[in-house]
């Protein structure tokens, strides 16, 4: 009796206990469609999928999965949507934080680096797998670094690795160690797309021209229809071309963008991010992004109601709030605002080596200059375009945004107040005091004077506001300054010749991230400072007038900057750099920038980090594997 | 059964009408006016039958008087900005005020501008307790009246904009982004519009009637070159061409000084295919007996082309002249993706309508649009007088 009961006890027990081992056991919890996979045996259990330590992100709310994620992109700007969805996760190990500041890790376990910034160490997490199931090892790093990195055919001129060697030291660490200090390098990995560090070895090998014979190659091309190695991996390694490339993002694209405008995505099984919870992310099973042709019909996609997390091609123009918000309520969305971290709404860049005898001493004059902005009634610009209900821009220069550590009030409100007379007698001083038929100044040498804005036709309204512009300072200062609109690709041509006076843009980085591409990248024109900055590294060579010493200095500040070590001293000379640009009024600034507008969905929760900001990828630090659908 | 008395009377008396004017052109015909009238008077006769046509032309005289005056009719300079009417619905002139009363002069009310708290569009209120009376010849931009006389003296508008809390203003058809006049600006855009696409059209024009006239009429070796010229012409790409001069065309000149030239230049390669009719034309008429006839009368070649053998076809180079007008103003704007056509600051048709194509001003901003209602009848008018003075050129038809 005493025997029987016993067994029967421990039968009890054993029959208790199953289901509470079970649970015990899998801390973590999956997607019910990958579930009833892993209960036919098409895929592992997903404590066998994830990585032995896998990320934990804290959301807002713990959702329930499913559903699917609509947005609509112009074409051409695949990309945008394509970060804002997996990109910026999928190709940077190294990411700024949800606050924007900080530097953290994505599916990389840990780095580190040693004082003088030349060696820096990565760890993989640990049984962290490719979308096809296979591990990712320091086998793909090796492959990233030796076969793309550093093969001529592929990379032919290595700006940013040329000078470093990669040492494996086992299956999930190793050591870059570069020659010079790269101080800015992190920031340059946290920026979006630049801390790749690995490929998917096992699947790009077939089309590396190092893994095969020249027959073999040459029977791939052919059957995958290229004409040169490089071209035909490049279009491989491409995450937004090739659906068959193994990714780490949540989503993995099962459309070709080459044959269809509706590109869909499937959650990826091995995903490395798990919730406070153990819930697997993402929560949300499926994405599409369809590809439009134009902003109106975009625009169309959103008052229909046929977008569900939308940035991308709505997010600049303020303006469409009120059509946006006509349909709000009939199409359940919600329209959100968020900082848009650019240093002014309009900058006006200004030539100061133009190389027109008549021109140059007076663009490159900074009293000029500073006559120029005194001369702008910003208050009217301001009424006029940059005023959208109860979001109004302010005027100032451009220049940091206040939350940079960088900002300068003086500097944000130098000469933007309208002071007509002020102005006029600063040209009187320029000897600009005989006037013409036209009833416009004349040179001190009795030329001539008339100046053009040139603005590129990237949004009709850009051409509007430098006109309203230029008739203020005919108006006002009597000067013959006119605006013209010209196709990008001939603006471009323009800036490179130097062949223009004025020209009007919007800028970003206001708030100064530090990234290697913001400082050391001279030549890029949408970066914050632009006038002077992109002057000294373009026309450096050519360039022999009297701006000379400020240019070669500005490139030789560059340099120290994103070489220099000691970050109380790189402090100092970014602080010289601001400087520079503060004394020199280089770039006139109209207001600061609206916010940016985005649609969400009313059922679409834990939406959240949405600023706009280059720096930080495409949305910021919004994480579109946290998105969760209420159904 | 008396409605169709009455019925038939109608019928009668339409009919009556229609038979007393058969005779009347009977009349008119046996006449012996018609047989000495010169052929100018027979084509105007001819033309002055054809109402369509007529309309068409008071229409078309309208907008050229327009043209000629806009500064002065438009109450608003053209870049006249305003912001606290951005984006205003029209408002225009009242007679009859609040309390029913009339008034013959016609006032506007004070508009005071504020922004919908859901949607944050503009509102724009009329504060019916704040009127002002509009003034004729009223003072206010200041412009030149035909390029010369500088004034600030408009049709009309009011004399003291500025209100307490808002805005005083005739705005006949809305405004825009900026808050400029539409009304100010569709008038102001008529100028070019209606004139520098015109001058490629003529240019092209006389181009092909000399060209293809030479060609036909004196034949063999002229022939011989001028037909190669064309064969060169013709076989010119045209946007590697429009590329080449978009990068050639200084960028210091105005939008409206670029779109001239290359109106011009876009006439110099265009021509082709009116001297080619032409040229076929010539050659078939000029054996013709009655040219013969002239020729050995001693008429001058000079004399022979122009009165003997244009006037044989000008039914045809006025169909192809009508048509190829509207063509020039509804394409304004289509090289401006090279920088080549029309774009703001300039002021055309083209340019408004650009604007009211955008998706967003179709949704809340719809009286964008009327600036087409300009374009359709101009092009209209041209059509109908084109038309009438076709069949008005073969009063013999």
């Amino acid at each position: 009796m005493k025997k029987s009961l016993s067994i029967l006890l421990a039968l009890i027990l054993v029959l208790c206990a199953c289901p509470v081992f079970a649970t015990a056991e899998s801390a973590y919890q999956e997607a019910p469609a990958l579930a009833a996979k892993v209960a036919s045996g098409e895929l592992p259990a997903v404590e066998e999928r994830l990585p032995s330590e896998p990320q934990v992100i804290e959301v807002a709310e713990v959702g329930a999965y499913g559903g699917t994620w609509r947005q609509a992109v112009i074409t051409g700007n695949f990309n945008h949507a394509h970060s804002h969805l997996v990109g910026y996760l999928e190709t940077n190990g190294i990411i700024y934080d949800r606050d924007n500041t900080t530097i953290t890790t994505s599916w990389l376990k840990e780095f580190s680096y040693n004082e003088d910034y030349t060696e820096f160490t990565f760890t993989l997490r640990e049984g962290l797998k490719w979308s096809d199931g296979v591990p990712v090892t320091t086998e793909d790093v090796a492959f990233w670094f030796n076969d793309v990195e550093m093969n001529t055919d592929l990379t032919p001129t290595n700006t940013y690795y040329g000078d470093a060697t990669l040492e494996i030291i086992d299956d999930y660490s190793w050591k870059l160690t570069f020659a010079a200090a790269k101080p800015m390098y992190l920031s340059y990995w946290a920026y979006h797309g630049k801390s790749r560090f690995v490929y998917p070895k096992h699947y790009l090998t077939a089309f590396h021209a190092a893994y095969n014979t020249e027959e073999e190659l040459a029977a791939t091309m052919a059957a995958e229809g290229f004409d040169d190695w490089k071209t035909m991996f490049e279009d491989k390694i491409n995450v937004q071309k090739n659906v068959d490339l193994p990714v780490l993002g949540a989503w993995v694209m099962t459309a070709d963008p080459a044959v269809t405008n509706t590109i869909t995505f499937e959650r990826n099984p091995y995903y490395w991010a798990v919730d406070q919870e153990g819930n697997q992310l993402p929560y949300i099973d499926s994405a599409v992004i369809t590809v439009v042709e134009s902003t109106d019909l975009m625009n169309m996609k959103v008052i229909s109601g046929e977008v569900d997390v939308q940035v991308a091609g709505v997010s600049e123009s303020l303006s469409n709030y009120p059509m946006f918000a006509q349909y709000a309520e009939e199409m359940n969305y919600t329209i959100a605002t968020s900082a848009f971290n650019e240093p002014n709404a309009m900058n006006f860049h200004i030539n100061t080596t133009s190389v027109d005898e008549v021109k140059a001493p007076y663009l490159s004059s900074v009293d000029f200059r500073r006559a120029l902005s005194l001369g702008l009634d910003r208050q009217t610009i301001i009424d006029t375009f940059y005023t959208v209900g109860p979001f109004k821009s302010e005027i100032a220069q451009t220049a940091f945004l206040p939350g940079s550590p960088y900002y300068d009030e003086e500097w944000a409100k130098q000469y933007t107040e309208f002071d007509a007379e002020t102005a006029n007698a600063m040209l009187d001083e320029l000897g600009m005091t005989e006037y013409g038929e036209n009833g416009y100044r004349k040179t001190a040498n009795g030329e001539d004077f008339a100046l053009v804005i040139l603005c590129p036709s990237y949004d009709a309204q850009w051409i509007e506001i430098a006109e309203m512009v230029a008739s203020q300072w005919r108006e006002n200062l009597h000067l013959d300054i006119t605006a013209t609109e010209v196709d990008p690709s001939l603006w471009n041509e323009r800036m490179s010749a130097n062949d223009f006076d004025i020209t009007n843009l919007t800028g970003s980085n206001g708030m100064l991230a530090l990234s290697s591409g913001f400082v050391a990248d001279w030549t890029g024109y949408s970066g914050f400072g632009w006038g002077i900055r992109f002057m000294a590294g373009m026309y450096n060579d050519t360039y022999t007038g009297d701006q000379t010493e400020t240019l070669t200095h500005l490139q030789e500040l560059g340099t120290t900057i994103t070489t220099e070590t000691d970050m109380a001293a790189r402090d100092e000379e970014i602080k010289e750099l601001i400087q520079i640009w503060k004394d020199g009024l280089y770039s006139l600034g109209i207001g600061t920038r609206l916010p940016a507008i985005n649609i969400i969905k009313n059922n679409f929760h834990n939406v959240s980090g949405l600023d706009q900001d280059w720096s930080f990828g495409y949305c910021g630090s919004s994480r579109g594997d946290t998105y969760w659908v209420e159904q | 059964m008396h409605k169709d008395i009455q019925g038939l009377q109608k019928v009668n008396r339409r009919e009556m009408k229609r038979r007393e004017a058969a005779l009347k052109a009977q009349s008119e015909r046996q006449q012996d006016t018609v047989y000495v009238a010169s052929q100018f008077k027979l084509t105007v006769r001819k033309f002055r039958r054809n109402r369509l046509a007529v309309v068409g032309l008071i229409l078309l005289c309208i907008i050229y008087f327009i043209a000629l005056f806009a500064d002065f009719l438009a109450p608003y300079g053209k870049n006249t900005y305003n912001p606290s009417i951005t984006n205003m619905a029209p408002k225009g002139m009242h007679w009859i005020d609040a309390e029913g009363n009339f008034s013959f002069r016609p006032f506007v009310y004070e508009i005071v501008s504020s922004y919908d708290p859901v949607t944050f569009a503009p509102t724009y209120m009329e504060d019916t307790s704040s009127k002002q009376y509009v003034s004729f010849f009223a003072r206010g931009d200041e412009y030149k009246l035909l390029g010369l006389i500088e004034t600030d003296i408009h049709l009309f508008g009011v004399d003291n904009p500025k209100g307490e809390n808002g805005v005083f203003g005739v705005y006949l058809f809305g405004t825009d982004q900026a808050g400029r006049d539409l009304f100010s600006r569709t008038l102001i855009g008529t100028q070019i519009s209606g004139t520098v696409g015109l001058v490629g059209v003529l240019l092209s024009f006389i181009l092909g009637l000399l060209l293809g006239g030479l060609s036909g009429y004196i034949g063999g070796k002229v022939d011989m070159v001028i037909q190669r010229i064309i064969d060169f012409t013709i076989s010119l790409p045209t946007i590697p061409l429009w590329m080449a001069l978009a990068a050639a065309v200084p960028a210091n000149w105005p939008v409206t000084k670029t779109y001239f030239c290359i109106t011009i230049i876009l006439s110099l390669v265009s021509w082709p295919n009116l001297a080619r009719t032409v040229r076929s034309k010539f050659m078939s008429l000029k054996n013709e007996d009655f040219v013969k006839a002239a020729r050995v009368s001693g008429a001058s070649t000079f004399r022979i082309i122009c009165k003997h053998m244009v006037p044989m076809f000008m039914s045809h180079l006025i169909a192809s002249l009508s048509l190829s007008i509207p063509g020039m103003i509804l394409g304004e704007t289509s090289l401006s993706f090279l920088s080549l056509g029309l774009r703001p600051p300039a002021v055309s048709w083209g340019v408004l309508l650009a604007d009211a194509q955008k998706f967003r001003n179709v949704v809340l901003y719809p009286w964008t649009m009327i600036p087409g209602v300009f374009v359709v009848v101009t092009v209209m008018a041209f059509n109908f007088v084109g038309d009438g003075l076709r069949d008005a050129a073969d009063p013999y038809l």
